[in-house]
């Protein structure tokens, strides 16, 4: 299909075509009238010298017969005067002969008759100057017969003429007959011929019309399926923009607003007529999430990611100061030929997402407490236990050392209980602000709860802190990823494994500054169908026993913290199950905040093994 | 029953076990220890146990493992679980006489072991 109706060409075509042949036959037709003009104004021409002779043989005739009346008047006075007009007539008629002779062919009058004619004037020429050279008579002796001497040769002169003139006469008419015919022959077939180009053209015209007609129906047809198709098309478009869920906004290259859709138009509060040829900035208002400091232009980054979809999340105000959750992507327009036209900012509230996450955290929360509650209540029994044994034996007791030695006994499983508690009050037991946070005790304690579970499995654990770890933070949440992860180790080292933990400074390697905790373990490794989806929530190798938010909200926290956690398998050294490495650098929480606003990437440590899964991405809304 | 009826108590907890021994031989019961399950078997086997008093949450072989193959040497041998968790899965409490939660105190201690004695009813 090609951009211009198939028709049009057509159409112009049959327009050319139709102008042409009635203009061609025309031009025909008026060079047949010019040549058929021009061959009668030949024949006019024939009729003109045929007249112009006739008057030159009256003339001659008329001087022949003054001549003859000029020697008769002589011979009958006998006066010389009276041959006066005979003698002016002569050169007059010699002059016409002449002329005769040379007459153009076309006269019809012959050679012959010329010739005869000639003859028989100077045959009376000659008598009369014979009559002229005797004496002049008396009249009275001028004899009829020598009168009719002349007469006779005059008639033979006179029937010349007659003869002459009667054959220039035919000539004449015949000519005019012949133009007469073909005037009217010529008519005849300029009539002819105008009906005939008249039905040509007539003919043509309409069987070209008809296709003028038909081709422009055919044009109009094709144009109006195309209007439909077009407006069907827009129409698609138009009810799909406006249908999906998601926010739509479309921008010029300058960052102006071209066109929003409903959702848009709603979550934003401007309605389109409003905010057409706005800058996006403008209506598109973003709030950092956690700092609530404004996010700057979403289209800044999209040189530097290539155009592609960027991700970015915020908050947005509307225009009349609600918020919302948003995630928001930017992508450049790209046409099918490679040209940039604009750009198209996507966005979704995800306000009732992000109230979803934080109960799942809450979830999770609760569950870890459930688990460590099991594993509390295991350590405060068992000293509670003894406590309530040895009360029996005391009050039973009547030897004095003995009765110290169960006092003594009570009271160190009571501080024992106690020491559990705390820790267990410690997971939870939360500052509204990051504080300086010992890694090395948080750990410990963190072992301690878990001590119990690890001895029934007879797994080893293994520590060993280079040097004294401090990290600002919040320590029940790191509490809460380490719980998660020592518990996972073990887990997966199964029973009789091991698992080991290392807390080394991040080294100058490693990139920013900071610690880094490797948790390894003497299990199986992660599963390669596993290993894309471990940071995702609900995703658990545990059945149910495990609610599948564990690594999510541990990555939250410590992204929160604007650390990384990464996870490979071991390829080395004697444990060769996963190792997760938690990334937590010098400056954390209240620090990361600020980084963000100056794009501070957060250079995750390079790791030394070649499987490895980096997971910086979804959880999100850590409070 | 003319002999000092012979209990073992198998747990890791080393001063809890010690106290508990002390406990019951104050009511007279001839008491044998053990801190893990595979050294109770063996004193099970060469002992004549009259009733075995066995902690729950245990290193290695926990106190169901212990339970069913004391069950295997002698299938009605009394078995006395104690547990520091609230609830025990169903197929380990069909494996033992009595489950008891540990803390309850010596008097229930005392009077549980006479349950499960007399329920033995040899």
């Amino acid at each position: 299909m090609t951009d211009s109706p198939v028709g049009l060409h057509e159409f112009n075509r049959v327009v050319r075509t139709t102008l042409l042949v009635p203009v061609t036959v025309l031009a025909v037709l008026a060079g047949l009238l010019v040549w058929q003009v021009e061959h009668a104004l030949d024949l006019r021409q024939h009729s003109i010298v045929n007249t112009r002779v006739n008057d030159q043989l009256l003339t001659l005739q008329q001087r022949v017969t003054d001549q003859e009346t000029s020697l008769r008047a002589y011979q009958l006075t006998g006066l010389p005067s009276q041959l006066v007009p005979y003698n002016s007539a002569a050169p007059e008629i010699e002059a016409t002969l002449a002329q005769l002779r040379n007459l153009p062919a076309v006269s019809g009058i012959s050679d012959a008759h010329v010739n005869k004619l000639e003859q028989d004037i100077r045959a009376w020429q000659s008598w009369a100057n014979g009559v002229l050279a005797q004496p002049a008579p008396a009249p009275e002796a001028v004899t009829a017969a020598l009168t009719q001497q002349g007469k006779s040769i005059m008639d033979g002169v006179h029937h010349d003429f007659q003869d002459t003139l009667t054959t220039a006469e035919n000539e004449r008419d015949r000519y005019d007959a012949k133009l007469n015919q073909r005037v009217s022959r010529f008519l005849q077939f300029v009539l002819i011929l105008a009906l005939a180009s008249g039905i040509i053209i007539g003919i043509f015209a309409s069987s070209r019309l008809q296709r003028v007609s038909s081709t422009y129906e055919l044009a109009l047809q094709e144009l109006h399926e195309r209007n439909a198709r077009i407006t069907a098309s827009q129409q698609l478009l138009a009810t799909t923009l406006e249908s999906i869920g998601d926010a739509v906004i479309s921008l010029s290259e300058q960052g102006k607003i071209r066109f929003m859709n409903a959702v848009a138009q709603k979550l934003t509060g401007w309605p389109l007529g409003a905010a057409a040829d706005h800058p996006v900035g403008e209506v598109l208002r973003l709030m950092h999430p956690q700092t609530h400091q404004p996010m700057g232009d979403v289209l800044q980054d999209l040189d530097r990611s290539g155009g592609m979809g960027l991700h970015q999340e915020g908050t947005l105000i509307a225009r009349d100061g609600a918020e919302y959750a948003v995630d928001v992507k930017v992508s450049t327009v790209m046409h099918a030929d490679g040209r940039a036209d604009g750009s198209v900012v996507v966005f979704r509230d995800v306000t009732e997402l992000r109230k979803a996450e934080v109960t799942l955290i809450a979830n999770e929360k609760l569950a870890v407490t459930g688990r460590l509650a099991a594993s509390i209540a295991h350590e405060i029994h068992n000293p509670l236990d003894s406590v309530a044994n040895l009360h029996f034996l005391i009050s039973q007791e009547t030897d004095p050392q003995r009765r110290s030695d169960y006092l003594k006994l009570a009271q160190q499983e009571l501080g024992r209980t106690l020491q559990i508690s705390r820790a267990m009050l410690s997971l939870y037991r939360e500052s509204p602000m990051p504080v300086q946070v010992n890694l090395e005790e948080l750990i410990g304690s963190v072992l301690l709860l878990l001590d119990r579970k690890m001895r029934d499995q007879n797994i080893q654990v293994e520590q060993s802190f280079t040097h004294p770890v401090h990290v600002y933070g919040f320590p029940g949440e790191l509490r809460q990823v380490f719980t998660n992860l020592i518990a996972n180790a073990g887990e997966a080292a199964g029973p009789n494994g091991s698992v080991r933990i290392l807390v080394r400074p991040a080294s100058p390697l490693d990139g920013r500054a900071g610690t880094i905790v490797e948790i390894a373990d003497s299990g199986r490794g992660i599963a390669p169908h596993v290993e894309k989806k471990l940071f995702q929530p609900f995703m658990t190798t545990k059945g149910e026993r495990g609610t599948g938010l564990g690594l999510w909200v541990s990555l939250g926290i410590v992204q929160k913290h604007g650390g990384t956690v990464r996870i490979s398998n071991s390829t080395e050294g004697d444990l060769r199950g996963a190792v997760v490495r938690v990334y937590l650098p010098e400056r954390s929480a209240q620090a990361k905040a600020e980084d963000e606003d100056h794009d501070a990437p957060l250079i995750a440590p390079p790791f030394e093994s070649a499987e490895e899964w980096a997971f910086t991405s979804t959880p999100r809304a850590m409070s | 029953m003319s002999r000092v009826p012979t209990i073992l108590c198998i747990d890791d907890e080393v001063l809890g076990l010690e106290i508990r021994k002390v406990v019951l031989e104050r009511e007279g019961y001839l008491v044998y220890t053990a801190t893990d399950g595979p050294a109770g078997i063996r004193i099970f086997r060469q002992q004549p146990i009259d009733a075995v008093v066995l902690d729950f949450a245990m290193p290695g072989m926990n106190g169901g493992a212990v339970a069913m193959a004391l069950r295997e040497i002698r299938p009605n041998v009394p078995i006395l679980l104690l547990s520091a968790y609230l609830s025990l899965p169903e197929e380990v409490q069909n494996l033992v006489t009595l489950v008891a939660n540990k803390g309850d105190g010596a008097l229930a201690l005392l009077r549980n072991v006479k349950r499960i004695l007399e329920s033995s009813g040899d």
